[in-house]
């Protein structure tokens, strides 16, 4: 046994440095929830980056979920009754898209799969004005 | 008076400890940290999460391990090849899967190389934690460059820093009992 160990905590730095940490964790809560639209329409574009790569643009909640096929195979992709939407299956190996449920903010990413599922406000698009 | 069996223990304790200080050990031990990190991220994968990104992430013991016995450049090396490995076992070598956990890890090992150059002092835990945040930071950059076309990724940011806590104590765990238990 060696007992020469750094200990798990070690003195005021510590709690310190761990308070900042909890500090960002509740200012990033706080943007999460101001992001968060409850008039979300339902409206989301669907970017599949196979070759070529693909886009879908729905302007609203699908009555039945659609299903996709990216890199590594299909995909459902689904929106609930509130008009949230959901990566519901995906053929990736480590589910994370699925697992991260139901969003109206923020996008949903499956990167072995290759899909993005960006929630829009209005007709599809999230720019406010085209300047030249 | 030293029975014969405490003197064989004492001539084992002290090999180890010179195979530690040569270079050819701190090579084997790297090898071995490698290996190890390796294998660890590839049973890791498929393991079910209740929650996104929820996983151990016990791979990077063996970079924390790496940092605190042998060296910051160990524990980079630690860090890259491990993450070539597990990608070549796993199908995702060069993949956008590999890169993501190539930046992860790198700027894991890197962010904790730094606060424990600032703060010499700092806990396990403290490095593990600042660690696995990091290691989720630097993957949602990733994706931000790689995939998405705004920035409603980092909404994101909130949930991964709650499960870099639990995770990076686990970590901290796990290295303090390897420091402990290894000579």
């Amino acid at each position: 046994m060696n007992d020469n160990v750094p200990p798990l905590f070690a003195g005021k730095h510590d709690w310190l440095i761990l308070l900042a940490l909890l500090a960002v964790s509740l200012l990033a809560w706080a943007g999460h929830n101001y992001g968060s639209h409850s008039s979300f329409s339902g409206a989301c574009r669907v970017r599949i980056l196979t070759e070529p790569p693909q886009e879908m643009l729905f302007s609203g909640p699908q009555a039945q979920p659609v299903e996709i096929r990216g890199r590594t195979g299909p995909a459902v992709i689904e929106w609930g009754s509130d008009r949230k939407i959901r990566i519901k299956s995906s053929s990736c190996p480590c589910k994370t898209c699925v697992n991260m449920g139901w969003t109206d903010s923020s996008s949903l990413i499956c990167v072995p799969n290759g899909i993005v599922v960006e929630p829009t406000v209005g007709d599809g698009q999230q720019v406010d004005a085209v300047t030249r | 008076m030293m029975t014969e069996q405490q003197h064989s223990q004492q001539q084992t304790t002290n090999n180890a400890g010179n195979l530690m200080t040569g270079s050819t050990g701190r090579l084997a031990l790297t090898a071995v940290l490698v290996a190890s990190a390796a294998a660890l991220q590839v049973v890791e994968s498929p393991l079910p999460r209740f929650l996104p990104w929820l996983k151990p992430g016990l791979a990077n013991a063996m970079t924390l391990y790496a940092l605190l016995r042998l060296s910051a450049s160990a524990a980079m090396s630690v860090a890259v090849l491990r993450t070539a490995i597990a990608a070549l076992f796993m199908g995702s070598l060069l993949s956008p899967v590999h890169l993501m956990s190539f930046a992860g890890a790198t700027s894991a090992a890197a962010s904790m190389t730094i606060l424990r150059r600032l703060f010499p002092a700092a806990g396990l835990a403290t490095l593990s934690v600042f660690g696995a945040l990091v290691n989720n930071f630097a993957q949602l950059v990733v994706v931000q460059f790689m995939f998405a076309s705004n920035m409603s990724i980092w909404l994101h940011l909130a949930l991964m820093i709650w499960v870099a806590l639990p995770s990076g104590l686990i970590v901290a765990k796990v290295t303090q009992e390897l420091l402990r238990r290894t000579p």
